[in-house]
């Protein structure tokens, strides 16, 4: 083939251009760091490194629904725990009181009804910003409270608990400030849930404004005894529901009526019977069922435990799997650096190489030179 | 009868031969780096019968045809690659995820603040979040979406700008072929003529796929579009652009001798025009449709379970995005205004603490929702990306292919016709010594007149 000078020239430069473009390329991914700048520089393992991230987002995400569902179940464990000593100490006055040992009852029922009301605000715990026992309601009143709404106007309904039935109940509604604006004589009552209407206006017959309103009930039966009055629990039976993997939904058990409703039932019972001055043997049979309820929360508490430790389990497994996902990302993207390094050098010798045999080209003795 | 008078017209016509060719000699040596320009050679034959000399008969243009016009086809298939590696490496920028920006990414907050609600379903704090979230997803899917359509419209406006440079470069093809025309009526040489024209066929076919031909006086005559005349000897035709109604784009359209125009948009395959063409009309129409078809199948099942739950107030949830596709989808404004609209329970009872739903939705990240129930959100937009990470990949192959192929037939045609300064000096030097001998030849019949004027 005739060559000319203007060929090898031209070639040469050309080859200078490619050469320093493969030079470039070496050099962003040592400068870089990564193998893959861009999807076109590996496709595929573009495509492996994204959905390796979006694992990794996952992983952390579960991680972290992990953690706070552990959180909850810590702070429902020292809850629960509070709960057990409270309703022990409440057994131990029963006993002493149903073994006739003592006759001073008034000071038991102090604190009998401090138990009680220690106990009403474990089960009224907050947690974040709802409550802790309200079932997958979590509304923003309490699982527990005596409180009633009025909204527009219209007054919710009256709810709380019964022991055993009363034939007649009267029922404060007291404002914020503990004004008694409103008194309710209802006559009858039974045992279990009642829900009493109100009109929503005060004594006088006026509207009240809307807002909170908090009420008390008090209860006596035909033989003129009280009748065991408790808060009715708001909330739902549904658990709290935590999205612990992929399709894996666990399930926190924070229903307040399982846990407190029994509990709150006995103690006002407790309470009823001794202002009622029953007999040690009505005392005694209030101390066994007592004992039924903790033994109800002990066992929940167990359940609780296990919870725990299969959210344990999981939690380290996502954290091993992350490890794992993120020493292959970094595989994956940053490649060998020696590699890398050794690749570089290559393109530098090759580089000089062809400046060098430009010079040469450029150099070449010509006719002229010697006519 | 020889006469010495003859004698001296043979010198003379030597003379005049070998000067003519040292004329040759320079001008090739003057232009040994002028591009397009073919070497020229001195054609000397002797004249008629023995005694009546030399001349200097034509001067030929030493060029190949056929290696010109295999030039011309590897610079078409350069043009295209130039436009189609540079487009789809600034398409790519759109798809190239960091860690923390970027559609994938996007769409991993969306789904983690669905469960971050989940855990605390009457947060505002969470609910605000997930607000925030799905409104940086909708903005990633509009900037993605709008960012392709800004490449896509400037294309367009490229197609329209390479139309007008080949209808420039067609009016100076017919200009050349007239010059050849008149230049053959006076026998003046038409190489440099030639030159121009063959740079200008060569450029134009860096821009559209051309057929070419060459007729017997030289005059070269150029087709588009299977068969459209763009040149025919000194007739010009010229190509424009059209809007068409249905894509709003720029159709090419040739316009024929009566004035009419015909669309041979989808007859244009190669050179920069053809590539303009297909990434415009082809590969970027088909990247909206898959980005398209991501987003409204995030709306749609999205909005499907947003509206069967409930939100903080009991009421049943509005729709979660609005819009039609990549380009328009948002954030219902109403739960940008109160995420308490965000419907995360799946009852009206539960309301501001069940999360239930919101679960349900979070889980649709692993739902099997596109490609006919094969594909997840993310797996679908990775095979996207990898899609376009390999169409990056194949075009920057092609285009290296193409341009180490025209550089060896760019090569090939210098190996015909360049200059080389070693021959243009080995001529000199044999055309210098003819000239010195012919000179001598006159001064020795200038003695011999002399001798017969003494006699």
């Amino acid at each position: 083939m005739r060559t000319t000078r203007s060929m090898m020239v031209n070639n040469s430069i050309y080859f200078i251009s490619k050469q320093a473009e493969k030079l470039a390329d070496a050099q962003t991914i040592t400068s870089t760091g990564k193998q893959i700048n861009k999807p076109s520089d590996d496709p595929l393992s573009a495509g492996q490194l994204l959905s390796d991230r979006t694992s990794l987002s996952q992983y952390g995400q579960y991680q972290s629904n992990i953690s706070q569902a552990m959180t909850w179940i810590e702070a429902s464990e020292t809850t629960l725990d509070s709960a057990s000593t409270f309703l022990q100490e409440a057994k131990k006055i029963l006993s002493s009181l149903s073994s006739g040992t003592t006759s001073t009852t008034e000071d038991y029922t102090e604190e009998l009804k401090t138990i009680n009301d220690q106990i009403l605000s474990l089960a009224n715990a907050r947690y974040g910003s709802g409550y802790m026992y309200g079932g997958d309601i979590n509304t923003q009143t309490a699982p527990f409270s005596n409180e009633v709404a009025v909204s527009s106007g219209v007054a919710e309904n009256i709810l709380f608990e019964m022991a055993n039935d009363a034939s007649s109940v009267t029922i404060e509604v007291t404002d914020t400030s503990g004004n008694i604006v409103r008194t309710l004589n209802v006559s009858g009552g039974i045992a279990g849930t009642n829900s009493i209407v109100w009109d929503g206006l005060d004594n006088n017959g006026n509207s009240l404004s809307d807002g909170q309103y908090d009420f008390t009930v008090s209860a006596i039966n035909a033989g003129g005894k009280a009748v065991a009055v408790f808060p009715s629990y708001r909330g739902s039976e549904e658990g709290k529901t935590v999205m612990t993997a992929e399709d894996n939904i666990t399930v926190l058990n924070n229903n307040g009526e399982a846990i407190f409703s029994d509990a709150l039932s006995v103690l006002s019972q407790a309470i009823a019977a001794i202002e009622n001055g029953e007999d040690t043997n009505a005392l005694s049979d209030i101390k066994d069922v007592l004992q039924t309820s903790i033994d109800s929360i002990t066992s929940i508490r167990t359940t609780q435990a296990s919870v725990n430790s299969q959210l344990e389990r999981k939690l380290s497994r996502f954290e091993t799997l992350t490890v794992n996902l993120n020493s292959r990302i970094y595989e994956t993207e940053t490649g060998s650096t020696t590699e890398a390094a050794i690749k570089l050098q290559t393109q530098e010798t090759a580089y000089e190489e062809a400046i060098a045999a430009a010079k040469e080209i450029l150099n070449m003795p010509k006719l002229s030179d010697y006519l | 009868m020889t006469t010495t008078t003859g004698i001296i017209y043979t010198a003379l016509s030597a003379l005049n031969t070998y000067s003519g060719s040292i004329n040759v000699t320079s001008t090739n040596i003057a232009n040994v780096e002028t591009t397009g320009y073919c070497r020229q050679q001195a054609v000397i034959r002797s004249v008629g019968i023995v005694g009546s000399g030399v001349e200097l008969s034509t001067v030929r243009r030493i060029y190949n045809a056929f290696l010109t016009t295999q030039l011309r086809s590897a610079n078409e298939d350069l043009g295209k690659w130039e436009v189609e590696n540079e487009i789809l490496s600034e398409i790519e920028e759109i798809f190239t995820d960091t860690d923390d920006y970027g559609l994938s990414s996007a769409l991993n907050d969306f789904w983690n603040a669905w469960q971050d609600v989940a855990n605390d379903p009457s947060s505002t704090t969470a609910r605000s979040v997930l607000a925030s979230c799905s409104g940086s997803l909708a903005d990633v899917f509009n900037s993605t979406s709008s960012d392709l359509k800004d490449i896509q419209a400037s294309i367009n406006d490229a197609v329209s700008s390479t139309v007008e440079e080949i209808n420039l470069l067609v009016n100076q093809i017919a200009d050349m072929n007239q010059k050849i025309s008149q230049a053959a009526a006076t026998e003046e040489s038409v190489n440099t003529y030639q030159d121009s024209l063959d740079t200008l066929v060569l450029d134009l076919s860096s821009l559209i796929d051309i057929s070419t031909y060459t007729n017997e006086s030289g005059q070269i005559c150029i087709q588009v579009a299977d068969g459209k005349p763009l040149v025919e000897e000194t007739t010009v035709w010229s190509l424009s652009t059209e809007k068409n109604t249905m894509t709003g784009m720029q159709d090419v359209t040739w316009v024929d001798s009566e004035g009419n125009a015909q669309v041979i948009t989808g007859n244009i395959t190669n050179g920069k025009l053809g590539g303009y063409l297909e990434i415009r009309d082809d590969v970027i129409p088909s990247y909206l449709a898959e980005l398209d078809e991501l987003a409204v199948k995030i709306m749609d099942e999205v909005n499907s379970l947003h509206t069967g739950g409930y939100d903080m107030d009991g009421q049943p949830g509005v729709s979660f995005f609005t819009g039609t596709g990549a380009d328009d989808i948002a954030v219902n404004a109403e739960i940008l205004a109160d995420s308490e609209k965000i419907a995360a329970a799946a009852t009206a009872d539960g309301a501001s603490g069940d999360g239930t739903n919101a679960i349900a939705i979070a889980e649709l990240q692993n739902s099997l929702v596109l490609d006919g129930g094969t594909t997840t959100f993310s797996d679908y937009y990775t095979a996207l990306v990898s899609e376009i990470g390999l169409k990056v990949q194949s075009a920057q192959a092609s285009y290296e292919s193409a341009s180490d192929t025209a550089e060896f037939r760019k090569s090939q045609v210098a190996s015909v016709s360049s200059v080389s300064t070693d021959e243009e000096i080995a001529k000199l030097a044999l055309y210098q010594s003819a000239y010195e001998a012919a000179a001598k030849l006159t001064s020795v019949l200038d003695e011999m007149l002399e001798t017969i004027i003494e006699m």
